[in-house]
């Protein structure tokens, strides 16, 4: 999923709550039209009895040490979570490493190819829990995922 | 067109499930995919699951940041119209969010479209099932209550007595579903996968 996304007003994304309403652009005297935001890097929502953190994360190292690095602060998360009380249900995310890039560099007609590894990887994740407050996950989240959330 | 709707508590394996449903169905070659359409709920704001499945070469429908048994039901009725409309699907594969009870997507499906047959398949985590039923007994027992097969899965995480203890545990809330035991991690038996696609049939295993 991109992390800039286009919405109208059925959009499920959440990013309504924290500003006016964009679609309804009649009394600014503008047409309404399609606009890109950034998502917040923590989103806590209610569901009934449970509680869901969603997060978005940069991790600027390889992938295998992204995976360890995601692991480790997943555990810590539950630990923090267990520690005050609370119920996991589901610690969950999905990593992504952006690989490969090649700049291709054309003058007339002369192409250069510059090859290079990125160390970047992506994850969106979401913590599913129960028996703690939104303000305690929010803290958890950020606290042990603040290097890396994407701000 | 019949809906699967794969449910049950967070972390019990349906994904995993699912992933192996749609591997039988389809074989090895996901391009064969025009016979069944899997449909995804996630409940946060960021899709996880679905990423796995289009990782695995399969088109999934999500529909994420709420659960299709209450919030969502709107939603899910016009998504499988559209499924229906478009593609017209022998089957259409569900997982539920894991806080979802499934008999109310089923409801739901039923009051809007009632030419659709619903059949439920609950997954329990055997492993935990005994640390979670006393905070989570409402949930746990709502989500199994209606179900038409129970796979109990994880069975290699838990000793005998255990299991034995689970099962008895899960038959108190639903005791008149098809039960199979399971390990998600490892192949299932494909008489199981059977089952659990064509509930209606009654399949009988010696397990």
């Amino acid at each position: 999923m991109n992390s800039k996304h286009q919405h109208d007003e059925n959009c499920g994304c959440g990013c309504h709550d924290d500003h006016h309403d964009h679609h309804n652009h009649s009394e600014h005297g503008h047409q309404p039209e399609p606009h890109h935001h950034t998502p917040p890097a923590i989103m806590v929502k209610t569901h009934d009895t449970s509680l869901v953190g969603s997060y978005r994360l940069t991790i600027e190292t390889c992938f295998e040490d992204a995976v360890t690095i995601l692991s480790e602060a997943q555990k810590k998360i539950a630990a923090e979570i267990t520690s005050l009380g609370g119920i996991i249900g589901h610690i969950k995310a999905n990593l992504t490493a952006a690989g490969q890039s090649c700049m291709i560099s054309l003058t007339e007609d002369e192409s250069d190819l510059h090859y290079h590894n990125s160390h970047r990887c992506q994850a969106e994740g979401v913590a599913i829990v129960f028996g703690i407050v939104p303000e305690q996950l929010t803290a958890i989240l950020s606290t042990i995922l603040g290097p890396y959330l994407n701000n | 067109m019949k809906v699967i709707i794969l449910g049950g508590f967070l972390g019990s394996g349906k994904t995993s499930v699912l992933l192996q449903l749609s591997r039988y169905i389809v074989g090895d070659t996901p391009e064969n995919s025009t016979k069944v359409v899997i449909l995804e709920n996630e409940i946060g704001e960021v899709s996880i699951d679905d990423s796995l499945l289009k990782n695995n070469g399969y088109a999934v429908t999500n529909l994420f940041s709420g659960c299709v048994c209450c919030t969502m039901s709107g939603e899910l009725i016009l998504n499988l119209r559209k499924i229906r409309d478009d593609f017209n699907p022998e089957l259409v594969l569900m997982e539920a969010t894991g806080v979802a009870f499934p008999d109310n997507i089923r409801t739901t499906i039923n009051q809007s479209l009632p030419e659709l047959e619903v059949y439920i398949t609950c997954i329990t985590d055997a492993k935990r099932w005994l640390r979670l039923l006393r905070p989570m007994e409402m949930l746990l027992e709502g989500q199994l209550a209606a179900a038409d097969v129970i796979l109990i899965n994880k069975i290699d995480m838990v000793d005998s007595p255990t299991l034995t203890a689970v099962e008895a545990s899960i038959r108190t809330f639903n005791n008149g579903a098809e039960f199979f035991k399971i390990s998600a991690a490892q192949p299932i038996n494909p008489i199981i996968l059977k089952t659990v696609l064509n509930p209606e049939q009654e399949i009988q295993i010696n397990e």
